[in-house]
């Protein structure tokens, strides 16, 4: 009973401090589980007094791993409230406005919130369902994990012509005949891919420090330059004209229900597919499970999107059992902590089945929470600075890059902040910036 | 200029300013022992191969230790299989990290595995390893010796002053090419048997082998 009580604690605290970082805007859910991994001794001896209740040290540890993991799943709900609510850019001048920032443009920012929950909670019922499917597929007997590495490469550079030749900008810049503009597009995406992988063959052979001695991920200026920057600088710039915000319960006709299932489904296959193929993205996740149905609503990529951030999330838990890899800064951590069985036989092992638990409790938490918050968020956003707000934002992740990775950081930021501009100035999807982790990776399996 | 145009030759003039400071940066070459100094960071290492096995899943995972002392170990996790042997004197580039309370360098790709020695590019006289047996236990040996008491699939292997001699067990698939009294070198693993409480050179893998010294 009391091993009971105890999940649920811990499961609740983690929610909520996953509220509290997915809410920070700019702070990565991996950097999170970077700074918990620094922690994780003194994590572990803090509940060392558990034990004199007859708490084995194993189930701590798989309390502490869960805590972990709620955190990551909550961050994936909640981040969906700051990048909703800020960074829109002004709609008349913006070439490329995301998905969301439309919705709020239109005065329904909550609506983005409703749908990304309701993608999030779906995706985490779509892996459960394909928790059995997958382990016999991906782990023996029909050990598809080693297929697909023997063919990495092929599927790599499958998904890299896939992002690059669905760019559907058009640049009118040399004239608007025929298929010139789209072509133009096409090359312009495909230029932007090839300076961000440039970009992150540099950055990973730098050695940064932190100031303050912890971990020193160098990712983190790079992925907050190369997104979150150039994203909120435009906003700032561009004085956007943010209407007041309609909070109404999302409701959806039959049309619309079944596209949300469909996109749903799309997206937790490519959240799934992300936490098996090193170097996939959630971004990249998105733009292929896009791909995969011809036409779509701005709404629909909102769902797809968050269904493939939660699938990811839940499904890097799930494969850290069946592929023994950590695909994500949570599941790095969690390795770190508890001894992972493999899952090579029918039963799963009893550490996954308790952070089942957590990922199915933490789930239905956050989804309850995230609505409640996007509400609170929407129906007082009109009365907040909102300048100020951006302005705000990006001092706090200026500040937090400067504490994690010092001057060498800021650089790093300031490179990868030009970068993300291309896309936004050009009109082409900011997905292909992921070429700093694909290029990489693609050398690396070359 | 407009923003757009602008923006282009900033981010090639940035990255190319990346490029020149990259120059600048190495990662750190450092001891066995320091290792636990330097947790998240490239590191540059380097040390014997005392103990290597391919995981399930096609990792490798290596232990190098100081050859000198050979309590001074570190795991090497590589993704993917570097080609190497017990003995081998490599080099290896990769990010220190704490796994289940013990240190290891986890080195992402097989090339930044580098032999810099291989093990039988080193022969010794058999004294060596009467003297210093903790220095090369479980690793791949080369060394010299006189050919006494064949008998079967073994014989001894003494050393030119007659003072030390170890047992020899020998795979007929090996290449062998010897007679009593005949000074040889001898490709094995030095092991220890804990049964008869000795140590013996055992000739079992293809890169083994027992050739008659020229001269």
């Amino acid at each position: 009973m009391l091993d009971f009580l105890l999940i649920i604690i811990f499961c609740v605290l983690g929610v909520l401090l996953g509220i509290i970082t997915g809410l920070l805007p700019g702070l990565h859910v991996n950097n999170v589980a970077l700074i918990m991994l620094s922690l994780s001794s003194s994590i572990v001896g803090m509940f060392h007094p558990l034990l004199d209740y007859g708490i084995s040290e194993q189930f701590i540890l798989i309390i502490i791993a869960g805590f972990m993991i709620s955190v990551s799943i909550s961050h994936s709900f909640h981040d969906t409230i700051p990048t909703t609510f800020l960074g829109a850019p002004e709609e008349d001048t913006a070439l490329s406005v995301l998905p969301a920032h439309a919705l709020l443009l239109k005065g329904e920012g909550y609506k983005a919130v409703a749908l990304a929950s309701l993608g999030s909670y779906g995706a985490i019922l779509v892996c459960l369902a394909f928790l059995y499917p997958l382990r016999f597929i991906i782990g023996p007997p029909l050990l598809l994990y080693t297929t697909i590495r023997e063919i990495m490469i092929w599927i790599l550079l499958t998904v890299t012509i896939l992002m690059i030749a669905t760019e559907k900008a058009r640049i009118i810049d040399l004239g608007t005949n025929g298929r010139l503009p789209a072509l133009l597009g096409i090359l312009f995406a495909a230029f932007v891919f090839l300076l961000s992988g440039v970009f992150g063959l540099l950055v990973f052979h730098f050695h940064i420090q932190s100031p303050i001695g912890v971990p020193a991920p160098v990712l983190f200026p790079a992925l907050a330059g190369l997104f979150g920057f150039p994203t909120l600088l435009n906003s700032l710039f561009t004085k956007p004209e943010i209407p007041e915000q309609k909070v109404t319960p999302l409701r959806q006709n039959r049309i619309e229900q079944k596209s949300t299932y469909f996109s749903i489904l799309t997206g937790s296959l490519a959240g799934i597919l992300v936490s098996i193929i090193p170097g996939l993205t959630t971004a990249t996740g998105t733009v292929l499970a896009m791909n995969a149905r011809q036409k779509s609503s701005q709404e629909q990529t909102i769902v797809t999107l968050s269904s493939v951030n939660t699938a990811a999330a839940f499904s890097v838990t799930v494969m850290l059992f069946v592929i023994l890899r950590a695909r994500s800064g949570v599941t790095l951590a969690v390795r770190e902590i508890i001894v992972i069985e493999p899952w090579d036989s029918v039963v799963q092992p009893l550490g996954l089945t308790y952070l089942l638990m957590f990922l199915l409790l933490s789930g239905a938490l956050s989804y309850f929470l995230t609505l409640y918050l996007g509400k609170l968020f929407a129906k007082k956003f009109n009365k907040l600075p909102y300048q100020t707000l951006v302005v705000i934002t990006l001092l706090f992740v200026l500040i937090l890059v400067i504490l994690f990775t010092g001057i060498l950081g800021m650089v790093i930021l300031l490179v990868a902040t030009s970068i993300g501009f291309l896309p936004i100035c050009w009109g082409v999807r900011r997905s292909h910036c992921m070429g700093v982790l694909l290029i990489p990776i693609i050398l690396y399996f070359l | 200029m407009k923003f757009k145009y602008l923006i282009i030759f900033i981010t090639i003039g940035l990255l190319f300013m990346l490029y020149v400071l990259s120059l600048f940066t190495h990662p750190a070459r450092i001891s066995l022992s320091d290792v636990s100094s330097y947790a998240d960071q490239q590191v540059i290492i380097q040390g014997t191969v005392t103990d290597y096995r391919t995981t399930a899943y096609g990792s490798q995972l290596i232990t190098i230790a100081d050859s000198l002392n050979r309590t001074n170990s570190v795991l090497l996790y590589i993704e993917g299989e570097a080609p190497i042997e017990y003995g081998d004197t490599i080099q290896a580039t990769g990010e220190v990290q704490q796994y289940k309370n013990q240190w290891e360098i986890v080195v992402n790709n097989p090339d930044s595995i580098i032999v810099l020695q291989k093990w039988d590019d080193l022969v010794f006289p058999l004294w060596e390893l009467a003297v210093h047996p903790d220095n090369y236990l479980n690793t791949n040996v080369h060394v010299t010796g006189i050919v006494t008491a064949p008998s079967g699939s073994s014989f001894l292997l003494a050393s030119t002053d007659g003072k030390y001699s170890i047992e020899v067990i020998y795979h007929s698939s090996c290449p062998h090419q010897f007679s009593k009294g005949d000074t040889v070198t001898v490709k094995a693993q030095f092991l220890y048997d804990a049964a008869t409480c000795r140590f013996l050179l055992s000739v079992t893998q293809p890169t083994h082998g027992i050739w008659r010294s020229e001269g």
